[in-house]
């Protein structure tokens, strides 16, 4: 169906009548790319051209290279970039023609395993979903190792497996590169790829000793890139020793609440049984909470997970707390003030840990801060 | 007078100052008052704002180092006919400023320009920077241009740049033309993301370049323009940049002495060959501005160009976002949404949240079946600041949280989008025809 809607385009290209056709041609050509149909384009395209030896044919050239790459035929398209560039040596077409015949050339290298190996990789990153690129790309690398295109399908492989979520898989692919590759930008796009995603995975110490390499270079632009690396490492790894600390500091305190609770209710049944009847803090806090939640749901989808988070631990908090006031005024007819300074002291500790947690999940903590340094949004 | 000037420069800034030359007074020592300056081979003005000096035409004086860099393209009116090249020296004293060119690869023509100074920081409190800024006139449309800059100091001496080429937009006439545009934007700090896809931006030579916005982290310090420029220079000395003001940008006078762009740099429109594009700035000084100057601008420029065959709007903040971070914008929504939706315009570009996402056709808050019946917001934030979580909700098509940069092949008749990740790979792509 496919061929014969592009055999009909074809046709009526071939058989189109001088001046006033070429246009019309031109659009159905481009009506068939719109549609997804790139080959049958490139062929009505290449017909037009064939068909319409002038200037107004130049286009047509142009846009059936264009396709050609993007359908993996780097040979037929520089075949065509070198055509413009010789018949239309005129057209303001002829420049991109030029950039692109030599990027061709260079990636289609020196020997037919090469050209392979780039027309595949044209073909890996044209639209393909990262898992089945990764297969492909692997695929590549192993059938062509030494191809030009191979590199490209490694430094692809690291970006797509740091965002798959496997850095190991990442950091094993940069340094294939970068040992490939050493003294050349692409060698430090690869040390940075790779130190990038051991920090993203929170490797601080492997990421830092990679900076430090990029950092000795001597060169103002890695040197650039490793201290911003080295900046946002800083900060992520203070920040992740702060959320462990907050995450320490809510356990002990619910593991606390909750021995102190048992004790007072003399077994975990009788504790069970205090649970299940919610504290009258629980009873002002859960409508303030519920209604705090639903406003902040009608606006950012950020502030919402955080205020829905701080909420919901706060209430469990409470519930936990109330229940072991409860439990020790039940038991000793009043709390001793010692009792009730460790339990305030330690229920605002776990709320600010809380808070901590919740700034910290989506870095709403950066918007805070950016809005502290430039003000609210207009 | 003028010797005794400049002796005293000669121990200061000027080194290369000779007996005779003709600055007579420390060419940094200039009020920021702003102030305009007539472009004769122009026909038009050009000014400069507060916080910059009046500009000065070119001078036959070179400073310690005046060595061209950060070669950029600009367009400061009809891109068919007319080019803006601008660039800083080594030097901050340099005042030659001139542009070697002609068509194809000679440099048969030359064209003085003008320089000034700005200075940068809170409150001028920063260094003394200066632009170097030349307006290339009455070119023929459609058409590739070497040219090189720099200029002639006084004993005879000269300094260039490497020459580059350009090439002019397709005349209106040229209903056959496609051009190729790319778009980024929230590079901030994210350097090394910036370089890789300025080179892979670069192998496609794109006829222009527009950014949405936040090329640094602070518009105001003048470290992060240099490192920006400078990287970018393989691209924006080939293709001419338009940029939309981002928050980051803080409305800053580098900011707006860096670019060249039409009118007064924040709200306007340029025909390029099949499309018209409506630039805004969504942060502007008076906030107010955004449902009074910047809407009427909108609407009035639209109605200018209802009949361009593509319409397009660019500036920072997301209309239509999933993202975590600052999702969609509902005041800009409720301002400007009914003027989108009354000029049926085809393409909103955004930055702001630093992901990739590409709304479904939206009319008012409604999602619409095709294309034709809604206007397609695209969020391309990801030219190298530090990710966002990406999101999805009724209005998105397709969200990533990736580094990327947007290529639009415009013709009379076909919309192409391809959005692209850093490493090169396709994350999207949308076509639509009329």
């Amino acid at each position: 169906m496919l061929a014969l809607a592009a055999a009909v385009v074809a046709a009526q290209v071939a058989a189109a009548p001088a001046p006033a056709e070429p246009d019309a041609a031109f659009e159905q050509a481009l009506q068939l790319v719109a549609a997804g149909k790139r080959a049958e384009a490139a062929d009505a395209l290449e017909a037009l051209a064939s068909s319409r030896p002038d200037a107004a044919a130049a286009a047509a050239v142009a846009k059936a290279a264009e396709l050609r790459e993007a359908l993996g035929q780097p040979h037929r398209a520089l075949a065509l970039y070198r055509r413009l560039i010789a018949r239309y040596p005129d057209s303001r077409l002829v420049r991109r023609a030029r950039v692109r015949a030599r990027v061709l050339q260079r990636g289609l290298g020196g020997s037919p395993g090469d050209a392979a190996a780039y027309a595949d990789y044209q073909r890996i990153i044209g639209g393909v979903p990262r898992l089945e690129q990764v297969r492909r790309a692997r695929a590549l690398v192993a059938a062509h190792p030494d191809a030009p295109a191979a590199d490209d399908a490694r430094m692809l492989l690291g970006s797509a497996s740091r965002d798959l979520g496997w850095p190991d898989e990442a950091v094993r692919w940069y340094r294939e590169v970068a040992r490939r590759n050493p003294g050349t930008p692409r060698y430090y796009l690869a040390r940075k790829g790779e130190a990038d995603a051991l920090a993203a995975y929170g490797r601080f110490d492997a990421a830092r000793a990679v900076y430090r390499e990029l950092a000795a270079t001597g060169d103002r632009r890695y040197r650039l890139w490793a201290e911003k690396g080295v900046e946002e490492l800083d900060r992520a790894q203070r920040r992740s020793r702060l959320a462990q600390l907050a995450w320490v500091v809510v356990a002990l305190v619910a593991l606390g609440l909750l021995v102190s609770a048992r004790r007072q209710a003399g077994s975990w049944r009788g504790l069970a049984r205090r649970l299940a009847r919610p504290p009258v803090e629980v009873w002002y806090l859960a409508p303030v909470a519920l209604v705090v939640v639903l406003a902040s749901a009608t606006s950012n989808g950020m502030i919402a997970r955080a205020v829905r988070f701080v909420l919901i631990g706060a209430l469990a908090l409470t519930w936990l707390s109330g229940a072991t006031l409860e439990a020790a005024r039940r038991r000793a007819g009043r709390v001793s003030w010692k009792r009730a300074a460790v339990h305030a002291a330690g229920a605002a500790a776990a709320v600010v840990a809380l808070c901590y947690l919740a700034m910290m999940h989506d870095r709403l903590l950066d918007m805070v801060v950016e809005t502290w340094r430039h003000g609210p949004e207009p | 007078m003028t010797r005794l000037s400049c002796a005293a420069l000669t121990l200061g800034l000027l080194s290369a100052c000779v007996d005779g030359s003709p600055p007579p007074r420390d060419p940094n020592a200039e009020p920021t008052n702003g102030g305009t300056i007539t472009l004769a081979n122009c026909g038009y003005d050009v000014s400069t704002r507060v916080g910059a000096s009046a500009p000065v035409m070119s001078t036959a004086f070179f400073g310690a180092d005046p060595r061209p860099e950060q070669v950029r393209l600009g367009i400061p009116a009809d891109p068919a006919t007319t080019m803006a090249v601008a660039w800083r020296t080594a030097d901050e004293t340099t005042l030659a400023t001139t542009v070697q060119f002609g068509k194809g690869t000679s440099l048969d023509q030359s064209q003085d320009g003008f320089t000034f100074i700005y200075v940068g920081g809170f409150n001028g409190s920063g260094e003394t920077i200066r632009m170097h800024e030349t307006h290339l006139c009455g070119l023929d449309p459609g058409t590739e241009y070497s040219y090189r800059v720099g200029g002639v100091g006084p004993g005879g001496e000269e300094s260039w740049s490497p020459t580059y080429t350009f090439h002019t937009a397709p005349a209106a006439s040229d209903t056959s033309a496609e051009v190729l545009v790319a778009v980024l934007g929230d590079s901030r700090d994210g350097y090394d993301v910036w370089q890789k896809l300025v080179d892979l931006i670069g192998q496609q030579s794109p006829d222009l370049i527009l950014f949405s916005g936040d090329a640094v982290t602070i518009g105001a310090v003048q470290v992060e323009w240099e490192t920006f420029f400078s990287e970018a220079e393989p691209l924006f000395a080939r293709a001419p940049v338009v940029s939309a003001h981002g928050n980051h940008d803080v409305n800053a006078i580098n900011y707006y002495s860096q670019f060249v762009m039409p009118g007064n740099e924040e709200d306007f429109g340029i025909d390029y060959g099949p499309f018209h594009l409506t630039v805004l700035n969504d942060t502007p000084f008076d906030p107010g501005d955004i449902s009074g100057a910047a809407r009427d601008f909108l609407d009035s420029d639209l109605t200018a160009h209802d009949s361009a065959p593509w319409k397009l709007l660019m500036h920072h903040r997301p209309i239509w976002s999933a993202s975590t971070r600052h999702g969609s914008d509902t005041e800009l929504l409720d301002t400007w949404g009914p003027v989108i939706d009354a000029h049926k315009v085809d393409l909103v570009l955004n930055g702001h949240d630093h992901d990739y996402e590409r709304s479904k056709p939206m009319r008012g808050s409604t999602p619409q079946a095709t294309a034709a019946d809604g206007t397609v917001y695209i969020v391309s934030g990801g030219a190298g600041a530090s990710l966002y979580g990406n999101g999805s909700d009724f209005w998105t098509e397709k969200s990533e949280k990736t580094h990327s940069a947007l290529l639009l092949h415009i013709s009379r008749t076909m919309l192409q989008m391809q959005a692209i990740r850093d490493d090169g790979s396709e994350l999207d792509s949308m076509a639509t025809s009329k």
